[in-house]
């Protein structure tokens, strides 16, 4: 497990996350460098970013710490609209 | 299907129709109570509201239910198709059903007419679904999984194309949530583009000469794109707009010859190479 080569970590966890009911998230961007897993991107709740971060510690091996830098978008209404040409 | 809905009463630039649009909106449990603040005003804003798509996360007729109770009877005529995270769960119907009795109207290969003032708009709704674009897409051809794959592709774009054929409004709209373009894909990997949309379904919007086409799906791509037919199409997953919703005015057909007055008329310009035969 602990030389399994990077990118098929990376492809296991993404499937995961995909399919694992507590997250179903499809766009989570993975990198690992220098024994370190990084999650990237936008999740709708802050349940979804605990989530994401438990299925990776569950799929990573041990030695690999996960850094969530997962962040919750907020949305405002904007004052403007577009002409469609 | 036809649905006829009616809006009326406001005053607006009768040349244009507000299209307000959003996508992805993967609502949860705790969506609860955070979305419909943000759609206070939007009667006062808009002629419609769109929706394009994953309308829940996990696909769980509770996350509908709360999508349908935050965003239901808001005071506008709502639209919406389901997107692929609404059948994870195997609740599409169910989600369908709770939308339909909030009053958000949900199509799956159906169209419907909206009375805008007066102003007919036709919108034809399907989910779409992947395949990739000319050049660079998938057959039916070979293991019977790859061939369901395609099929329920061609499917769905068959039928946006007839119902989009059915619409005669002032306004034609098609709504999808997989993409019918590339352009708007330009941010996500180009791998997953078959994943991602089908350039059947912008083959069904130019053959329908469309006014305006909307998707989601992709929540890195871009905003803005055109069909090869140059149909405008806009990406409003949520991640890509950055807004509760965006509108769009579209314009009326044949409001701009209404518009002008004889003076502003540029005088016909006949050209003496070109003879008649």
């Amino acid at each position: 497990m602990d030389n399994e080569p990077t990118k098929y970590l990376v492809g296991r966890l993404r499937q995961a996350l995909a399919e694992d009911p507590r997250t179903n998230l499809l766009d989570v961007q993975i990198t690992i460098r220098a024994g370190k897993a990084f999650l990237m991107g936008q999740v709708e709740s802050a349940e979804l970013r605990s989530a994401a971060e438990a299925v990776a510690r569950e799929q990573l091996p041990p030695g690999l710490a996960v850094v969530n830098e997962l962040w919750i978008t907020t949305y405002g209404v904007l004052a403007e609209s577009e002409t469609v040409p | 299907m036809d649905y006829d809905l009616r809006r009326s009463g406001r005053i607006r630039d009768s040349s244009l129709i507000r299209v307000a649009a959003v996508g992805d909106l993967h609502a949860g449990r705790e969506s609860r109570g955070q979305l419909r603040p943000l759609f206070g005003d939007l009667a006062a804003r808009a002629d419609l509201l769109l929706i394009a798509g994953d309308l829940t996360q996990h696909g769980l007729l509770e996350e509908g239910r709360v999508l349908a109770e935050e965003l239901g009877n808001l005071g506008v005529p709502t639209v919406a198709v389901l997107g692929n995270h609404d059948y994870q769960d195997n609740a599409d119907a169910k989600i369908r059903d709770v939308c339909e009795t909030n009053g958000i109207r949900t199509l799956e290969g159906e169209s419907l007419h909206i009375d805008v003032d007066g102003c007919r708009v036709g919108v034809a709704g399907v989910k779409g679904f992947g395949g990739g674009f000319a050049g660079a897409c998938g057959t039916e051809f070979g293991e019977p999984e790859m061939k369901a794959f395609v099929h329920h592709s061609k499917q769905l774009a068959a039928r946006l194309r007839t119902e989009l054929s059915r619409l005669d409004g002032d306004v034609r709209i098609a709504l999808t949530h997989y993409s019918p373009i590339k352009d708007t894909l330009m941010g996500e990997r180009l791998e997953i583009y078959p994943f991602l949309g089908s350039y059947l379904l912008s083959e069904a919007i130019d053959e329908a000469a469309c006014d305006f086409a909307v998707h989601g799906h992709a929540h890195r791509g871009v905003e803005h794109g055109v069909t090869s037919g140059g149909v405008p199409v806009r990406n409003v997953a949520r991640t890509v707009i950055r807004a509760a919703y965006k509108i769009y005015c579209v314009h009326v057909r044949g409001a701009g010859d209404v518009r002008l007055t004889d003076a502003q008329r540029l005088p016909e310009v006949v050209d003496p190479r070109i003879s008649a035969p």
